[in-house]
């Protein structure tokens, strides 16, 4: 008989699937956790704020692909965790955030610290469960990391309440780690149907998903397109599944797309949706995204087909199989006469031009991702910058990106490039934040200086909520209201004062050298970059509206 | 919101699930946060004391096939099928309303 307590035994547990770190905030209800961790070889990585420890571990999990875990008390440290898993959720990434509860007598008395966490995260987790003694842990620890890897990847909660952890329990062996199921390859007839609709397509599209990057699918959404000359769109979260630079890429689309690639997607006639989920910063206004084209789409989640779109072929399984099916079904095409008509659109509807040096937000982000090369991770909040870094980032790899999609959370940005460092320490990582969303977070710049961890904080500081700004500029005639972000704060110093070196480029008139010296120097390091804060992000599909109505740069600021 | 009339058509889907207290927070949790109405439900535990039976009685729409997709991922359903009008999970609770 192997014995331990309900804590020793998740603790065991847990290095048993392989897990290294994890980040988390100790307090009563996980205190026996925290002692059977501080006796483990895993390392925990004290977030400063449970938020800032769910998206360290999300960082973690979205440049391994692999499940990562946190660790929260009960009551606030369980409510700060919320906003990351329902995050993690909808961009599908695997996490098992383990939270402690108040003991089980207590459950339902409104004790100190007690919330009903498992009712709270039921809507945003894949599942979660509530352990109600120490030997359901042999099960439910080893099944939190299969449901969190297999399939669509999504958190999974799991409530410990402390007289759990405390409580003896004996068992004959242990269980195997829970790991992701075996990847299922579409039914045979639906990719032979998917494949002459492809064969017989004149003006076919790859319309490549977030679910391409979390299937590992990206060499072969490449391989398809190259062998069958499909240009290929991203959405927000499968940049990086085509290089930037790659003849078929037409980068991203939807609401901050290019113009050019729009307007392809309005004249498609099969979309081949892989991994996406049809969401509406992607396609704007539904009834009029790409009209004329029949839509084969494959996704590991039943649930996502016919959601949005009714598919004409659908394809339920996941992508890496069926991606290899299909390009077995398909011999190599050439699609000169479609690839000219692309080209004519690009010509009509040419990119803004792009400056070498940093004169526009754009420039400065596209010049710092040149910088930092393609083997840097790069993290993103939420607003202009995020945006701008999506259009001008040289990406180069899937997993490379990490940016808040489907949430949009302000905040994501530093926590998450400290999850990233620490999975991947021979990368170099670099958060381009902005002055709003670092505030939502700053409190992890404290976490990154102590684990002395490679980031980079880029800080474009437009003294405002710029794509609130923005909105109201475009929207709400002009009427700018609460968006302001005047206090004049002191970014430079308050770095310091968390212990990072810092470089405001303000102050070295933006010296490319200097800018360069910073990014390749070891450690935390903060770069502090002013920007106009009337600059805006071009082009823009406003809210609601068909993808093809784009404002644009030259109609908008004339 | 549309309200129930005479002529809607409903549907009985039933679940086999996890016998715990979660299961019917994971599945009506899942109807009004998809805003699927539905019409009457019933729980019953089954006889290994393992499992229960869930039996929901939903108004026959177009997007009935997406909530069984929905439902058919929730982790603590196990099985799910329909039964078109012919059930009689429902009809003794509709007898005690109708004696007021
Ligand atoms: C947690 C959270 N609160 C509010 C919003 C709404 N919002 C979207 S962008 C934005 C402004 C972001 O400001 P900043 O980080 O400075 O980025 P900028 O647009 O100026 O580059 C706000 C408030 C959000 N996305 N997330
Ligand atoms: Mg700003």
């Amino acid at each position: 008989m192997i014995k331990r307590t309900g804590a020793t035994l998740t603790i065991e547990l847990i290095e048993r699937q392989g897990v290294t770190q994890l980040a988390g905030i100790p307090g009563g209800a996980n205190l026996p956790l925290y002692d059977a961790l501080s006796k483990s070889r895993i390392r925990h990585v004290l977030a400063r704020h449970e938020q800032g420890a769910a998206f360290v571990a999300q960082g973690m999990a979205r440049v391994s692909g692999e499940p990562a875990v946190c660790f929260a008390t009960s009551g606030p440290g369980a409510t700060n965790v919320l906003t990351a898993l329902a995050d993690a959720r909808l961009d599908s990434i695997p996490l098992v955030c383990i939270t402690g509860q108040v003991a089980l007598p207590l459950i339902g008395t409104d004790a100190f610290q007690e919330v009903d966490i498992y009712g709270m995260s039921l809507p945003v987790c894949k599942h979660n469960f509530l352990v109600r003694s120490p030997e359901e842990l042999l099960e439910v620890i080893p099944a939190a990391f299969r449901i969190a890897a297999s399939g669509r990847p999504g958190p999974v909660l799991v409530d410990i309440p402390r007289d759990v952890q405390q409580a003896p329990v004996r068992f004959g062996h242990w269980p195997a780690p829970g790991i992701a199921e075996a990847p299922r390859c579409a039914p045979a007839a639906s990719i032979s149907s998917a494949a002459d609709a492809i064969a017989a397509s004149r003006r076919p599209i790859l319309y490549l998903g977030g679910g391409v990057v979390h299937g590992g699918g990206a060499q072969l959404a490449r391989a398809l397109a190259e062998r069958c000359d499909l240009p290929a769109v991203m959405t927000l979260m499968a940049l990086g599944v085509m290089p930037y630079d790659h003849p078929l890429s037409l980068g991203m689309l939807g609401m901050h797309g290019a113009e050019a690639t729009n307007h392809a997607l309005q004249r498609c006639d099969l979309l081949l949706a892989m991994g996406a989920r049809f969401d509406d910063r992607a396609t704007g206004k539904v009834a009029e995204f790409c009209p004329r084209a029949k839509v084969v789409h494959l996704d590991v989640d039943a649930s996502e087909l016919h959601k949005i779109r009714r598919a004409d072929h659908p394809l339920c399984g996941d992508v890496t199989p069926t991606l290899a099916a299909l390009i077995d079904h398909l011999a190599p095409t050439s699609r000169t006469a479609w690839r000219d008509e692309i080209r004519a659109l690009r010509a009509t509807y040419p990119e803004p031009k792009r400056g070498r040096g940093m004169a526009r937000p754009e420039d400065l982000v596209r010049t710092v991702g040149k910088i930092a090369g393609p083997d840097a991770v790069v993290t993103t909040d939420v607003g202009q910058h995020q945006m701008w870094a999506a259009q001008a980032w040289p990406f180069s790899r899937p997993r490379q990106w990490l940016t808040s999609g489907g949430l949009g959370t302000m905040g994501f940005g530093l926590p998450a490039a400290i999850g990233a460092a620490l999975a991947e320490p021979d990368r170099r990582v670099i958060c381009i934040s902005g002055d709003g969303s670092l505030l939502m977070n700053i409190q992890e710049m404290a976490t990154a200086a102590e684990l002395g961890l490679d980031i980079k904080l880029v800080l474009l500081n437009n003294r405002a909520m710029g794509l609130v700004r923005q909105q109201q500029d475009l929207f709400y005639g002009g009427n700018r209201f609460a968006s302001d972000l005047d206090a004049g704060t002191d970014f430079c110093t308050v770095a310091r004062g968390f212990g990072w070196p810092v470089l405001d480029l303000a102050r070295c008139g933006f010296d490319r050298e200097r800018l360069q010296a910073e990014l390749c120097a070891p450690g935390v390091r903060f770069i502090h970059a002013p920007i106009d804060g009337e600059a805006r992000v071009y082009p823009m599909v406003p809210p609601g509206a068909a993808n093809h109505h784009m404002l644009t740069e030259n109609a908008c600021e004339a | 919101m549309k309200r129930e009339s005479s002529n809607d058509r409903f549907t009985v889907l039933e679940l086999t699930v996890n016998h715990h207290a979660g299961t019917l927070s994971h599945v009506c949790g899942l109807l009004s946060r998809r805003r699927f109405d539905f019409d009457g439900i019933a729980c019953l535990p089954m006889a290994d004391g393992r499992r229960a039976r869930i039996w929901l009685r939903v108004r026959d729409t177009a997007r009935l096939d997406h909530l069984e997709r929905q439902l058919r991922n929730l982790h603590d359903v196990h099985a799910l099928c329909r039964q078109p009008g012919g059930d009689t999970v429902f009809s003794g609770f509709a007898s005690r309303l109708s004696c007021g």
